[in-house]
């Protein structure tokens, strides 16, 4: 008789929703997670400043650090979020086996565009040549810790991951204070270099334990990086955006050369740093409410959608969903609200103690109001990627960075007092924004999971 | 060179030139019987990734063809439309579906100029499966106020329904006189987007109900979600999903049925389901099969045919041995026929291969009739030489539409036993009054009745005048009504009708 007998078996054979969505969850500890631990680091050094060492040294000794974590956070921008989603996608599918190679394969990309990366840029530098290439295994040994935590976290290893910086911190200060006696500059950078690489190792170490070797080269995750190329961007453009307001303020006119070419902007550096650290409670708060209250719903609105629900139940699951995020928000901004408010208030006593001058405090509490922003804005980039609103995502990016760019270059040529309100109003114009593009993006959920769907 | 240089384009769908069967061979008659004709065609296959080869010898008055690849989806065209004219052309969709609820089918031309990918004027097919307004189209449609069936079928349901119609809708059909569809489903509906897009005459050709088929395989799949128990269905109800499938064959037979001129299909029984499906009985007609007069009109005749002092009575069952033939029932009615008429001997003609199971449970039933004397399996053979012997021919099919077996016993004089499905009882008794006219050529018996099959053949044999009666009205009915010759030339009066009509 007529007609096809096609197989429409094979039609259906795709219906699996595959959703790996849920990852990003800890691709967000990481990419807030290390340039906290810099500032740390930096903030428990710089109380030991002038132990042993000269002032211009222990400078120099600064900026090299600086410019370490700001250029490899950068740098490992370019791979991470990519990385994340494919570990996650081998853990989703149980391919465990395959992960080493992985490491292997990031190693090898890291290290090799790294040597040649950070040894082009140090060669113009005005220092010595042993400071030299300590500088570029500094930024090797600290772009592999970066790399080594996004395997750890996404087993969700963040204990050996907190023991290893904690004891390799410490080892690093003491180091560099007892080295520095003997060999001054030198000997600070090779005792810091001696706790950064003991964190390496430890990290190393535990990743061993957990993925047995394999092959050396993975192919699957080159071709990761040709599928999402959205994602390599979008890790590149929010960690320049980050770093890019301190990058605009070496550039500015009264910036100070320590050394061509580490430039340090003494004025600036110091709020922007201290009011990072007012952000690490909420950081830690938001992603526990976010684990405990939001994601349960999460799980249950996809779960009602693959366990073949009708729409009305699905829309219901998703108020409960928008319900509980809305009230995590507003947890979250009462807690980091009072907190900065405590600090504006105490402005003045808190820069004393953290040896910034009066003439710091209007900028402090300007930073302090930005980095309130700037953390909600984060959040609701972590919310984005666990609905893999990558578009959206690479727009808000896209939009700090070049807000915060050009506001903060337009700070240093109005003068001192509107220092601190680029960083600031960026934050905020990105906030509105990526507010908006997740409201929109919340109505049309459904549509935006749906049509995502491929057809085969 | 003239603008339309093929005559009739044949649109075909998992058949002719690519697939065996009797629909295939009866296009490449057809073809070869009208040599004055300039052919094309167009094959809907459904994927690319198998190698699909040409199984006939294409004849020299058949030209350009064209392959359809049902389920290929070409995603490259990334493109989006104006969006004013995408809020338009969806709206244009969801008056389509609206009219679909209200059983009003002709709204169809207006909506194909949205499926012309190629130019700007069409919507993207990335407008189509990815866009917000068909996505609203989408949700409207499922109804998420009343609609307590799962959602995610419904959307897998839903695209998967409508995308290979994106293909047939944007395809390329070469340019033809007259378009002729052998179906109704994909086939039908590129018949009905040639015929409004090229105002071309459209001519369609049911040999099965294409509609009623498709139900049945539906109903049988399992790969559709079913939200009652699968296992137990007590009340024979089938489920949404299935519904939706069911649905979309009935509308692609609703459409080809409204835009078709005429409406061609084998027998009367036939007919009837396609008005009952929705087909205007003005347009619809009857060309049965026909078989080659000459060829089987050759056989001699045998002069003792049921004459009472032959040594063995020869009753014959043709067909392969698979259980949509129901072969067990004939075994059993070979048993009771045995008892009565101790001269009567059974032939089994056809092919075993096809379904091993079942003829091996065929070879044990007749073991356990203790019917091994009297039964002979002949497998492939050339069923000429048993023509010319037999007495009687039985069919006892649970489906059949039209079968030639009983033209081709019928034209060597032999009169038939069969059960009462597709065109049995019209070929056995007549279809029209000049038809019924001649008189039976042999006796229709209930299906899957043994009993009723015996006692039709015991009537038969017994009576040797009646066997004689029945084989002369056999041989007239034949050669009035199922001639192949005579039935092409209608086909080529309606191709020459419609080449003449200005549209």
């Amino acid at each position: 008789m007529a007609g096809i007998g096609f197989e429409l078996n094979k039609m259906l054979h795709n219906q699996s929703f595959s959703s790996e969505i849920k990852a990003y969850l800890y691709s967000a500890i990481i990419s807030s997670g290390p340039w906290l631990i810099s500032i740390i680091c930096l903030a428990i050094l710089g109380m030991f400043s002038g132990i042993g060492l000269g002032t211009i040294e222990h400078e120099l000794f600064r900026s090299i650090i600086i410019y370490t974590y700001a250029f490899s956070l950068i740098f490992i921008g370019l791979i991470q979020l990519v990385s994340i989603r494919y570990i996650a996608d081998l853990l989703y599918k149980k391919k465990t086996q395959n992960i080493f190679a992985t490491f292997t394969t990031c190693t090898i990309l890291v290290l090799l565009f790294g040597i040649f990366l950070s040894s082009l840029c140090y060669a113009f530098f005005e220092i010595t040549l042993l400071q030299k290439v300590l500088s570029v295994i500094l930024f090797l040994v600290v772009c592999m810790i970066w790399l080594s935590m996004i395997f750890l976290s996404a087993i969700k290893d963040y204990n050996s991951i907190v023991y290893a910086f904690v004891a390799g911190s410490l080892l690093s200060v003491i180091a560099a204070i007892q080295l520095a006696n003997f060999i001054k500059t030198d000997g600070y950078l090779i005792g810091y270099l001696i706790g950064q690489s003991f964190i390496m190792f430890c990290l190393l170490a535990r990743l061993l334990s957990e993925f047995p070797p394999s092959k050396l080269w993975d192919k699957d995750l080159i071709s990761y990086f040709k599928k999402f190329n959205d994602l390599i961007l979008i890790g590149f453009i929010y960690n320049l955006g980050i770093w890019v307001d301190k990058i605009v303020f070496w550039t500015a006119h009264d910036a100070r050369v320590i050394t061509p070419y580490f430039k340090v902007h003494d004025l600036y550096e110091g709020p922007i740093f201290f009011s990072y650290l007012t952000i690490v409670p909420t950081i830690a708060l938001f992603i526990l409410k976010i684990e405990t209250h939001f994601y349960q719903h999460y799980k249950q609105y996809y779960e009602k959608i693959t366990g073949k629900k009708n729409m009305a139940s699905i829309l219901d699951e998703k108020k409960m969903m928008l319900t509980r995020l809305k009230e995590s928000l507003r947890e979250v901004l009462i807690i980091q609200g009072s907190i900065t408010s405590i600090c504006i208030i105490f402005a003045p006593g808190l820069a004393q103690m953290v040896k910034l001058g009066p003439i710091q405090i209007p900028l402090i509490r300007i930073a302090l109001i930005g980095s309130l922003l700037n953390v909600l804005l984060y959040m609701i980039m972590i919310i984005m990627f666990y609905f893999d609103l990558r578009k959206c995502i690479m727009k808000v990016s896209m939009t700090f960075l070049v807000t915060n760019a050009s506001l903060s270059f337009l700070t240093t040529k109005m003068g001192f007092q509107f220092y601190g309100y680029g960083y600031t109003y960026a934050s905020l114009i990105s906030l509105v924004f990526a507010f908006y593009l997740l409201h929109v993006s919340m109505e049309d959920l459904e549509y935006i999971t749906f049509a995502k769907q491929p057809i085969h | 060179m003239s603008e339309y240089l093929n005559d009739v384009c044949l649109l075909m769908e998992g058949t002719y030139p690519f697939v065996h069967g009797g629909v295939s061979s009866w296009i490449h008659n057809l073809i070869k019987a009208l040599p004055q004709i300039r052919f094309t065609g167009v094959c809907i296959l459904p994927e690319s990734d198998k190698k699909w080869e040409i199984k006939y010898d294409l004849p020299s008055n058949f030209f350009d063809l064209k392959v359809i690849y049902l389920h290929d989806y070409n995603m490259e065209n990334k493109r989006k439309g104006n969006q004013a004219k995408r809020h338009q052309q969806i709206d244009l969709l969801r008056s389509f579906h609206k009219n679909l609820h209200e059983n009003e089918y002709s709204f169809f031309e207006k909506i194909l100029p949205i499926f012309q990918f190629e130019q700007e004027k069409g919507l993207s097919i990335n407008d189509m499966i990815s866009g917000k307004e068909a996505w609203n189209l989408l949700l409207e449609l499922y109804n998420p106020e009343v609609n307590k069936e799962s959602f995610i079928d419904f959307f897998w349901t839903f695209r998967f329904t409508h995308l290979p119609l994106f293909n047939i809708l944007k395809a390329k059909i070469p340019k033809a006189k007259v378009y002729h569809t052998i179906s109704t489903g994909y086939a039908g509906l590129l018949g009905s987007v040639a015929k409004y897009r090229y105002k071309k005459p459209l001519l369609l050709t049911e040999h099965g109900i294409y509609t009623k088929e498709r139900k049945i395989e539906i109903s049988h799949s399992d790969w559709i979600y079913d939200p009652s128990d699968k296992r137990v269905k007590i009340n024979g109800e089938i489920g949404t999903f299935h519904k939706m499938w069911t649905n979309l064959f009935h509308t692609l037979g609703k459409i080809t049925y409204s835009s078709a001129d005429r409406i061609v299909t084998l027998y009367e029984g036939n007919r009837q389901i396609e008005i009952a499906e929705g087909a205007d009985p003005e347009k619809t007609f009857v060309i049965p099969n026909g078989i080659d007069i000459n060829k089987f009109g050759k056989i001699k005749q045998n002069p003792h045919r049921g004459k009472e002092d032959k040594k063995h009575l020869y009753v014959g069952f043709v067909g392969r041995i698979v259980s949509i033939k129901d072969v067990k029932t004939f075994i059993r009615a070979c048993k009771i026929v045995s008892l009565h008429l101790p001269k009567a001997f059974f032939f089994l003609i056809g092919p075993t291969e096809e379904d091993p199971a079942y003829y091996q449970e065929c070879l044990e039933l007749v073991e356990l009739l203790d019917l091994q004397n009297l039964v002979e399996f002949t497998g492939k053979v050339d069923v000429m030489d048993y023509y010319s012997k037999l007495d009687v021919l039985v069919l006892t099919s649970v489906s059949e539409a039209q079968p030639l077996v009983i033209l081709e016993a019928g034209c060597a004089g032999i009169p038939s036993v069969a059960s009462d499905v597709g065109a049995c009882r019209e070929l056995l008794e007549g279809y029209n009054k000049d038809d019924k006219a001649i008189g039976h050529s042999g006796i229709v018996t209930q299906v899957a009745d043994p009993e009723d099959t015996a006692k039709a053949i015991i009537t038969i044999l017994s009576d040797p005048e009646l066997l004689q009666k029945y084989s002369t009205a056999a041989k007239k009915r034949v050669n009035t009504f199922y001639k192949e010759s005579d039935l092409n030339q209608r086909y080529l009066t309606i191709y020459n009708k419609f080449i003449k009509t200005k549209h």
